[in-house]
């Protein structure tokens, strides 16, 4: 702790050095009193703490306080333990905690003499209801989804893992925001190490503001080379409890109803909550769909572009009319067509997302119908490049937590298969599955259980088998993380 | 650094690699050919697919490459051949002909193992009655439960290997229709005289799914329907050959008195071995074909095989004899 | 990207060798006239290749890194083999492709993409031929599958007919088998070198092989031993429902055999080179240099794939008895 950032026992000190911190912020409350002759100040900020709380258990009991107090220390102990009630009491003894006591909705109060404050936790701001996430809809299961409040989260996940081992750690992060990041794992689960791990990789990340857990994510997911990150995000409550009791890890980022999951591996992308609550077997064949529809909208594109360009060999006999129709009215190469359609589709879908809802239908009517149809009609694409597209644009929804990654590699395969033809788009394919066997979530390789082989894992990878079998014994990542940290032969451990 | 240096040198190698992708409009596809074999150099017609209908294209030349090249010229587009669906013949007088220009097609490896052959009179006029390509292959593989059976790949096979023959189909056009008029066998030495074959022959080599007979015994008339028939084996006994059938054989209709199952499978039995016989003595016997593979069944299965077994051959025939609507006396 | 440098498992190197070695057959020239006769020579060389392969992986389980000399050696013939299997696929893909593509430039991107992925580390190569193998495996089915409509007992033609050729085709194969030398290359840094797996890619790679052999014989007959590339042929001739020909199929067989090949020697290459420079950059840079040179060298002079591979394999016999009987340096 530095001299100068311990708190001043003055009160006259600290009242400056408060005003001159806060730079005469308007909504800086600041109250001085005098109890048997003793200075006491109150210090918070106006919207962040409950004024009925405030008037009720802070300035009512300090105003009603009967003389008598004595020394300053056994009045600062007497409103410690005696006269100031809150569920949430401490102790804070420097300003920079000072005021990120405050600025978390903590009231704060000082009495002259002693060098430390007393936050009690009056929060009232106003914080966005529990509700449904809009973005990981579940057919069945719960309808709760986080918040912005890290107590609110925490408090979803804690009624849902009864669990004394479940850990909450509070770090704060950002040298300006102080955002309050929880890393949340059940400890008799969760691997020390990779949790070790975790902390020190978001703790070194120096970044002036943490906003969001995007912000964190490059620190813990993969390299900048890389497409797919080792680190997935969830609003809901239940899916990190299911991710939590594998032993992973959960970062909660105060401001953001995104929870960041880590490790994360490949298949996780196509597994969801709803596949636990449905029966077995059409659990598989959505799994087995979400799969089809990854390799869909990832390569069809580029496939397409690739037998239209330089193997018209691979065109069924009965549609080759049909493609020879079609190609011959349009002005762009299929590689063309196939990029401006997509960049269209993006630049829709952008415009989509920031529009209120109003304008949205419109624009889904003029880019969809409008823009789509007169397109076709003048010629400029092709009918069979505009159902490829529409089709691709679907799959894409089917895995929405692969969509960066899918966008970029429906792009690339898209540019290799009009220049390389099926040449290219075999050699793109294996390259890609050799770089997605490269990668590493953390220390768990990022194909776990599929490569390296888990075989106890199969059960609830491309299938998911019946409660009977998955009930014995759970998949534990930190027995993939064994299997990666494992000496070979040969080498040194 | 190094990385993005490596990164934008491949992005620029593959921008300047094949960057000649062409689309398939530009391509001259060809959908069927016409050969007329009959004088040098062959003339040949090429029917190129087209959006709305086909083009067609009188080319002359001494060889398939030239007869390409020079399609190719007279487009400005680059030909392509394996959408090709048929080829046929006209003017061929003999098995050693037709296998040279098989063998001159095979030596082309843009043209697909797939490709269907048949003979016609005219290969020059095939296509000026509302023949085209797509009729023939529809005709092709209707004659066949597997079209494949007259492709180039099979018809080479029979060509090159000793000990079985096949079909080749014989078309002609009529009224914008086109019409099967018979079968060439391959080991045939005239590819000029058609012949008609049975319909036990058609029915063994798969064109077509059943056939119906009727047999007639003390008045009654049962009409039964064979399928399944196949050759199931063959036995070699000195210079003898043994040749069994298997069929499955419905009845399907009654008409008179009423029949035994006993009558009705002696009275079948009759008319099978007769067709037998009778492709027998238009085919095997007189040492126009192996039709039946007798001499290739023969050397699988490890037999010393004669020469020209197959036209020293017994048959036999057994069948499964169903009644599923109870038609039949007890 | 995290690169790992070791192999997590032995079934790991039991796909990428198995894959390998399915490259000859998918490269196939025609000297196949009878496929069932290449069949039963395919399974003499890959008896030939068992007993050599117990040794190596015996002598694999005991000894480190190469010493500078075999390390050297082993590299340069890796970059050879990497080399002579790049043509070959070249040769394959003009046929395959139709001269659509310039030769230089699809040389070239294999390079790159070969080499990217070598980069990536011999684990994740590894990981990828374990995943791959199940499309691999799904192709040949798929394959299996639209030609068997097609098989005729009729099509096939005896071996004994053509016996006098067994000895010639057998000398044909066995230069090929560049598996030995891989093996020798990664048995060292799997987990458990002793593992059956090291020795079960031989049937198992004999096994998909004579599974398309068998439908060479039957679907194509003598017209197979006509064509050039066999396979490709019989992916042409095989149809399903609305596809006319399997040809994405055998190309995908094809470069994913070549591919994992190919990314093998390379890596074995520049592991042995690191074992004799001690550095992997310069390792690197070193081997991908000699591979280029190799491909360029081939691809101006023209030399025949069956030429090369029968002047490589003496010094690789040399190489792998070397290392058999000398090993490396040993453990301490």
């Amino acid at each position: 702790m530095e001299k100068s950032d311990q708190l001043d026992a003055s009160i006259i000190l600290l009242r400056e050095r408060i005003e001159a911190g806060m730079r005469g912020s308007a909504d800086l409350i600041l109250n001085e009193f005098r109890i048997d002759g003793i200075g006491v100040l109150t210090f918070m900020f106006d919207g962040l703490v409950s004024n009925s709380a405030v008037s009720d258990f802070l300035l009512r009991p300090l105003y009603r306080m009967e003389p008598g107090a004595g020394t300053p220390e056994k009045l600062w102990h007497y409103l410690k333990d005696q006269c100031l009630l809150s569920s949430e009491q401490g102790e804070v003894e420097t300003y920079s905690d000072l005021f990120t006591k405050a600025m978390s909705g903590f009231a704060m109060v000082m009495v002259d003499g002693v060098p430390r404050a007393l936050s009690l936790g009056y929060q009232g701001f106003e914080t966005r209801g529990v509700s449904e996430p809009a973005a990981e809809k579940n057919m069945r299961g719960s309808r709760e989804g986080f918040t912005e409040s890290n107590n609110t989260n925490t408090a979803l996940v804690r009624r849902r893992l009864k669990s004394p081992y479940l850990t909450v750690e509070t770090l704060y992060l950002g040298r300006q925001s102080r955002t309050n990041v929880r890393m949340l794992y059940l400890s008799d689960v969760a691997d020390a190490g990779t949790v070790d791990l975790i902390r020190q990789k978001i703790s070194r990340a120096d970044m002036p503001v943490v906003l969001d857990t995007g912000y964190l994510q490059p620190f813990i997911g993969k390299g900048k080379a890389s497409l797919f990150s080792g680190a997935g995000v969830t609003q809901r409550p239940d899916t990190l409890c299911a991710k939590l009791a594998e032993g992973r890890i959960g970062i909660m980022v105060d401001g953001s109803p995104c929870v960041m999951v880590a490790p994360y591996l490949f298949m996780e992308h196509f597994q969801s909550l709803d596949d636990y609550t449905q029966r077995p077997y059409f659990a598989t064949f959505v799994r087995l769909l979400k799969l089809a529809a990854f390799f869909l909208t990832v390569f069809l594109p580029g496939y397409y572009v690739a037998i239209v360009s330089y193997h018209p060999e691979l065109i069924p006999r009965t549609l080759l009319r049909s493609f020879l129709g079609s190609v011959v009215a349009t002005p762009m190469s299929a590689m063309g067509e196939a990029l401006v359609l997509f960049l269209l589709y993006e630049l829709l879908r952008e415009a989509g997302l920031r529009l209120p809802d109003a304008i949205g239908h419109t624009l889904s009517v003029v880019g969809g119908i409008v823009i789509g149809d007169a397109i076709v009609t003048a010629g400029l694409v092709g009918l069979p490049m505009i159902i490829i597209i529409a089709l691709t644009a679907v799959s894409a929804f089917v895995v929405p937590s692969l969509y960066e990654p899918i966008t970029i590699l429906r792009f690339l395969f898209i540019f290799v298969g009009g220049i390389l033809g099926v040449y290219g788009i075999f050699l793109g394919f294996l390259l890609l599955a050799v770089n997605l066997c490269a990668l590493q979530s953390l220390s768990t390789p990022l194909t776990s259980p599929l490569a390296p082989w888990e075989p106890a894992a199969l059960r609830d990878l491309f299938w998911r088998a019946g409660w009977e079998k998955l009930k014995k014994g759970n998949y534990r990542i930190s027995s993939a993380a064994q299997t990666e940290r494992r000496p070979s032969h040969g080498e040194n451990p | 650094m190094r990385n993005h240096i490596i990164a934008a040198a491949a992005l620029a190698l593959c921008l300047l690699t094949g960057c000649a992708g062409r689309s398939v409009a530009q391509y001259l596809v060809v959908s069927s050919m016409a050969v007329d074999c009959s004088s040098a150099p062959m003339t040949v017609v090429l029917e190129i697919a087209g959006e709305e209908q086909n083009d067609y294209m009188t080319l002359q030349g001494g060889s398939y490459g030239a007869i390409f090249a020079q399609a190719q010229r007279r487009s400005g587009r680059q030909i392509y051949l394996g959408a090709m669906q048929c080829v046929v013949f006209g003017g061929v007088p003999d098995g050693k002909a037709l296998l040279s220009q098989l063998t001159a097609l095979q030596s082309d490896s843009r043209i697909s193992p797939n490709l269907q052959i048949a003979l016609c009179e005219n290969a020059q006029e095939f296509y000026s009655d509302g023949a085209d390509g797509e009729k023939l292959a529809a005709l092709l593989t209707l004659q066949y439960t597997d079209s494949r059976r007259s492709s180039l790949k099979e018809l080479l096979n029979l060509f090159g290997a000793e000990g079985r023959d096949g079909l080749i189909a014989w078309v002609s056009t009529g009224d914008g229709e086109l019409i099967l008029d018979g079968v060439v066998p391959t080991g045939s030495s005239d590819y000029t005289a058609v012949w008609k074959p049975n319909e036990f022959c058609t029915l063994l080599l798969h064109r077509q799914e059943e056939m119906r007979l009727t047999v007639a015994e003390n008045g009654t008339a049962a009409g039964v329907s064979v399928s399944r028939l196949k050759l199931s084996r063959v036995t070699v006994e000195g210079n003898r050959a043994k040749a069994r059938f298997s069929a499955v054989a419905t009845v399907q209709s009654l008409s008179g008195p009423g029949m035994s199952r006993e009558t009705l499978e002696g009275g079948l039995r009759r008319e099978l071995m007769e067709q037998i016989e009778e492709l027998d003595r238009a085919v095997m016997q007189n040492g126009k074909s192996d039709l039946l593979g007798i001499e290739k069944r023969a050397q699988l299965m490890g037999s010393a095989v004669p020469e020209q077994l197959y036209r020293n051959t017994g048959y036999s025939v057994d069948f499964i004899l169903r009644d599923p609507k109870g038609l039949l006396e007890r | 990207m995290a690169k790992t440098h070791k192999i997590s498992g032995s079934g790991q190197i039991f796909c990428l060798l198995a894959l390998s070695q399915c490259f000859w057959l998918l490269c196939y020239r025609p000297r196949m006239t009878n496929a069932l006769l290449t069949a039963a020579a395919a399974a003499i060389v890959s008896g030939a290749v068992f007993l050599p392969a117990v040794f190596c992986r015996r002598r694999a389980a005991k000894c480190l890194p190469a010493g500078p000399v075999s390390g050297a050696a082993g590299a340069i013939l890796g970059s050879c083999y990497f080399s002579v299997t790049a043509m070959q696929l070249l040769a394959a893909v003009r046929v395959i492709f139709e001269e659509l593509f310039r030769p230089v430039w699809l040389l070239l991107i294999l390079f790159v993409v070969v080499m990217a992925s070598a980069a990536m580390g011999q684990e994740a190569l590894g990981r990828a031929a374990f995943i791959v193998t199940a499309l691999f495996l799904a192709g040949v089915v798929l394959l299996a599958a639209g030609a068997a409509g097609q098989c005729s007992l009729l099509n096939l033609e005896l071996p004994e007919r053509h016996r006098g050729m067994l000895a010639g085709e057998i000398l044909y194969l066995l230069p090929m088998q560049a598996e030995l030398l891989l093996l020798m290359g990664f048995a060292p840094l799997t987990d458990r070198p002793s593992s059956a797996k090291l020795l079960l890619w031989i049937p198992f790679g004999w096994l998909i092989n004579a599974v398309i052999l068998l439908l060479v014989a039957l679907v194509l007959g003598p017209y197979g031993g006509l064509q050039s590339y066999p396979v490709y042929a019989l992916s042409r001739a095989a149809g399903l429902s609305a596809l006319s020909g399997l040809m994405p199929v055998y190309c995908f067989l094809l470069l994913t055999s070549a591919f994992f090949r190919l990314s093998a020697l390379a890596v074995m290459s520049m592991r042995l080179a690191q074992d004799v420079v001690g550095r992997p950059q310069p390792a690197f840079w070193a081997v991908a240099a000699l591979c280029l040179a190799g491909v360029f060298l081939l691809y101006f002079t023209g030399w025949e794939p069956a030429g090369v591979y029968s002047v490589l394999a003496a010094p690789s016999l040399a190489w792998l008895l070397w290392r058999i009987l000398r090993g490396g340096k040993k453990r301490a």
